[in-house]
């Protein structure tokens, strides 16, 4: 009901086919280089963070507080001193691995139970469907906050929660592939021939099915990036001395007024990699569509 | 599509003949300037009564019938609100509008017009939208009438009732109708001149008759030996091959690949419509040369 | 089948699925990690309060017993009481409802308003620059953070020129409208790109349709093309989809609510889940569920009203 069809809305504008003219030649690859491009360079800044970052992204330094952009501090400083710059390239360790792990896991969990479910079919896609359909019943995320209420505020707890919904998404998805590609000769070919249920599974199924979970995990990936610093921004997810964007915009929140600078470079950085991540969903999107 | 040209007269008839993808329902929309965006660059001029023709000019008009009568029709609206809409384009309203749509309907042969009034299109038979799909376009008081296979998607009692409909609006109204339509047994019973199209061009136009009983193009020729006949008892013959596609066309004449009747410098021959009769014209550079039949060759 | 049987058997049909929704929140207490009570109150509470406060919270007893007593009170508009404010939560709903209903329906109105042109503009400028520009836009919009945009709103724009306040509910209707115009803006920009992606799809295909040529071809004016016969039969999906985006707007509204501190339920959320505030959480989780589907109920019945093809089943 209301969150499957938010979903497959969200899914329709990266993936649905849009009837228009054939798209220029290079187009596609153009747009999937710039996308990788840009989550390389996220990813690339994660890993070298200490080899980038000017400064400890938590070293204060008290006497120059709020100062703004200049050739020491390129991003300026925050309220106790700290480096703008080095707490946004510190930032890509905890958003990019949370968001990873948020996406990783229920993608994993619920394209197994879909492929198991669209396969084998009777009971088990029976009951996978009236969990899916009662998950999705809800407004997802006020479920996840719900969670998180119970849980415990923390990376932990929006890791758990995303992924207690968001498996539903991908076996969905999965299902209805293998069901498609289950009636397909070659599979049906396979299961005359007597091979093991796991090898026609992971040797013929899997390798034809696997491309929809993966773009919509690109999707996704932009949606847990937006839910984690959000989460974090409200103060229910990742706590304050870590640099996270979403805390670092709450931290500027009080400086409005006077430094509204503060808030753009995390911010920036939110939007920058977002967009990395749709390009790329878009280009699969236009691969796959067929 | 390209030198596609033709002329209908008032109360005539004009059959447009020729495969799927042969570019005659482009020709269609064309002419009433409907081209779909992604078609790249048309040239061309309609004349309508020796005027040059506006899809939005207001004197002049053109009515448009289509395949599926599923389709248009707007969904969401009453029969006699669609019917309205055409009445409005030369300002009648109000109750006279109301009036002008049940006579509309009966003029259609439409039952119980009344009633019909405030049918929406999923509530009538195929054949009653296609009725009411003609009334509209009628009510905009058209000239020329553009039928895009109105039969195809009917039964075939149903298409019979409905050639008859246009016959009679026809010579009642003294309309000028394009009939455009894949079947050349339909295009027979209603047009009175053909242009058989094939590939974007016309390859062969003149009188209803004469094209069918005498064709003076092979291509003409094979499409008359593909209707399936009751009497011969035989399987009727399609053309060899597809027909090309578009951007791809064979250089000369265009369906010297498929031609039976193919020499050598057919891929070279230029397009002209050359006079093979009384009002007749063919673009096949041996149609003097040809014997061609009307029937399918006795095996 | 009538229209009113239609809507009968469809309320019918949500029944099941509130038993199930009540029972998941009742739940959510029961799966928290430890003695809830205990976790609210802090280590140094009294045995006496942890056995009162697991009594209030439903705790003690077996979990279907808990579950129908719960869902008993539920019914009657008793959802427990508030550990923290030493309120109802029904009372803190309906105090704070009125806020968020507003920016709700606010937010709502602004991104069709705004959805409505520009899909029609890029569906009209199919694959040409304005098409590209405006889909590039949407995507853009899908990737910014709703907090950090209402921030960039109030900090480069609200307070320098002094329009528009930061922060509250104001007072009075005009009030109202002010304090609530850049919350719902800002909302309204996340729900606009999908409004904008799915509605140029379906208006693209309006537009391709046959009966669409049919009235072109009978003469009509293209602004009366569009408004009577494009518009209407596009337009009745972008109602059905808003419903669905539901969820994720009310997650646009906690956010928003925070960051403009409008007193409204999503800010009564966070708080609640800060300080483990059971019975509001579950009490505003429950609310948030019902609204869903009465939001989904009230597009069926609405596409049943505007558009005679749908078959009552």
């Amino acid at each position: 009901m209301s969150a499957q069809g938010l979903q497959s809305g969200i899914l329709g504008l990266m993936s649905r086919e849009e009837r228009e003219q054939p798209r220029q030649a290079g187009a596609g690859s153009l747009k999937l280089r710039t996308g990788v491009g840009i989550v390389a360079l996220f990813a690339l800044a994660a890993l070298l963070a200490p080899l980038l970052s000017p400064y400890a992204p938590d070293s204060q330094d008290l006497l120059h507080t709020l100062t703004g952009p200049s050739a020491q501090h390129l991003l300026g400083t925050d309220v106790v001193g700290r480096d703008v710059l080095s707490r946004v390239i510190y930032a890509t360790r905890t958003d990019l691995p949370v968001a990873a792990a948020a996406v990783l896991i229920p993608a994993t969990a619920g394209s197994l139970i879909g492929l198991v479910a669209g396969y084998f079919g009777r009971l088990t896609d029976t009951a996978l469907m009236r969990t899916a359909d009662l998950i999705l019943a809800f407004p997802v995320y006020v479920l996840v906050l719900a969670l998180i209420a119970v849980i415990g505020p923390g990376v932990g707890a929006i890791i758990l929660a995303a992924s207690v919904v968001d498996w539903v998404i991908y076996a969905r998805l999965v299902r209805s592939e293998v069901l498609r590609v289950k009636s397909l000769d070659y599979i049906t070919a396979a299961r005359a021939s007597g091979l093991p249920h796991r090898r026609i599974l992971f040797r013929h199924v899997l390798p034809n099915v696997i491309h929809q979970p993966v773009i919509y995990m690109m999707s996704d990936m932009v949606l847990l990036i937006l839910a984690l610093s959000s989460l974090s921004f409200l103060g229910i997810g990742v706590s304050s001395p870590t640099a996270e964007w979403g805390r670092m915009i709450a931290e500027a929140e009080p400086f409005l007024r006077l430094h509204p600078w503060l808030i753009l470079p995390p911010g920036l950085a939110i939007v920058t990699v977002g967009i990395g991540f749709a390009l790329i969903a878009d280009a699969l999107a236009d691969r796959y569509r067929t | 599509m390209d030198g596609v040209s033709f002329e209908v007269r008032g109360g005539e008839c004009f059959g447009l003949a020729g495969e799927s993808g042969a570019g005659k329902s482009l020709t269609l929309r064309a002419v009433i300037g409907l081209l779909p965006p992604s078609t790249s660059l048309a040239r061309g001029t309609v004349l309508l009564r020796g005027e040059p023709y506006h899809a939005r000019s207001r004197a002049q008009r053109m009515g448009m019938v289509f395949q599926e009568p599923k389709t248009s029709l707007n969904p969401l609206m009453r029969a006699g609100e669609m019917i309205r809409e055409g009445l409005r384009v030369h300002g009648v309203r109000g109750a006279h509008a109301k009036r002008s749509a049940i006579a509309l309907l009966q003029e259609v042969g439409i039952e119980d017009p009344e009633l019909r009034l405030r049918s929406f299109p999923h509530q009538l038979s195929g054949g009653q939208r296609q009725r009411v799909a003609i009334a509209m376009a009628l009510a905009a008081e058209p000239a020329v009438l553009l039928c895009d296979e109105p039969t195809t998607a009917l039964d075939v009692p149903v298409q019979e009732r409905i050639l008859q409909l246009l016959d009679r609006l026809r010579i009642e109204r003294g309309l000028a109708i394009v009939f455009v339509s894949h079947d050349l047994a339909v295009i027979g019973r209603i047009a009175q001149r053909i242009g058989v199209m094939y590939a974007g061009r016309i390859l062969e136009c003149g009188p209803a008759t004469e094209v069918l009983a005498r064709p003076c193009h092979p291509y003409t020729e094979r499409l008359l030996a593909s209707l399936p006949r009751i009497d011969a008892g035989m399987p009727a013959r399609g053309i060899l091959g597809e027909p090309p596609s578009p951007g791809r066309w064979p250089s000369g004449c265009r369906f010297h690949p498929r031609c039976a009747h193919a020499k050598p410098d057919c891929s070279q021959a230029p397009y002209v419509l050359m006079d093979c009769g009384p009002d007749r014209q063919s673009a096949c550079i041996y149609w003097r040369e040809l014997e061609l039949t009307a029937q399918r060759e006795c095996a | 089948m009538s229209r009113f049987g239609f809507v009968g058997k469809r309320l019918l049909q949500t029944v099941p699925l509130l038993v199930v929704m009540l029972f998941v929140v009742y739940a959510l207490v029961r799966v928290a990690p430890g003695d809830p009570a205990q976790t609210l109150l802090g280590l140094h509470a009294t045995p006496a309060r942890v056995a009162h406060l697991d009594k209030e919270l439903g705790v003690d007893k077996p979990l279907l017993k808990g579950y129908l007593s719960y869902a008993w009170g539920a019914l009657h508009g008793d959802l427990g009481n508030s550990v923290k404010a030493q309120q109802p939560v029904a009372t803190i709903i309906s105090n704070r409802l009125g806020v968020s209903v507003w920016l709700l329906a606010g937010a709502m109105l602004l991104s069709l308003l705004g959805a409505i042109p520009l899909a029609l503009l890029a569906a009209l400028r199919q694959g040409r620059s304005a098409d590209h520009g405006i889909r590039m836009v949407s995507v853009l919009g899908l990737t910014i953070p709703t907090f950090w945009l209402g921030l960039v709103l109030v900090s480069f724009f609200a307070l320098p020129t002094g329009l528009f306040p930061v922060s509250g509910f104001g007072q009075g209707v005009v009030g109202h409208l002010h304090s609530i115009f850049l919350p719902a803006l800002t909302l309204a920009i996340g729900i606009a790109p999908i409004q904008i992606r799915a509605l140029r799809l379906s208006l693209i295909g309006v537009l391709d349709s046959d009966f669409i040529a049919t009235v072109r071809a009978m003469g009509l004016r293209e602004r009366r093309v569009l408004m009577r016969h494009v518009l209407p039969n596009a337009v009745s999906a972008s109602l059905t989809l808003l419903a669905a985006q539901l969820g994720v707007i009310l997650f646009g509204e906690v956010i928003v609510e925070n960051t403009f501190a409008l007193p409204g339920i999503g800010q009564a959320m966070v708080q609640a889940i800060i300080q483990r505030d059971y019975p509001v959480v579950q009490g505003l989780t429950l609310a948030a569920a019902l609204l869903v589907v009465g939001m989904n109920l009230l597009a069926d019945v609405l596409q049943v009203a505007l558009d005679p093809r749908v078959e009552l089943r």
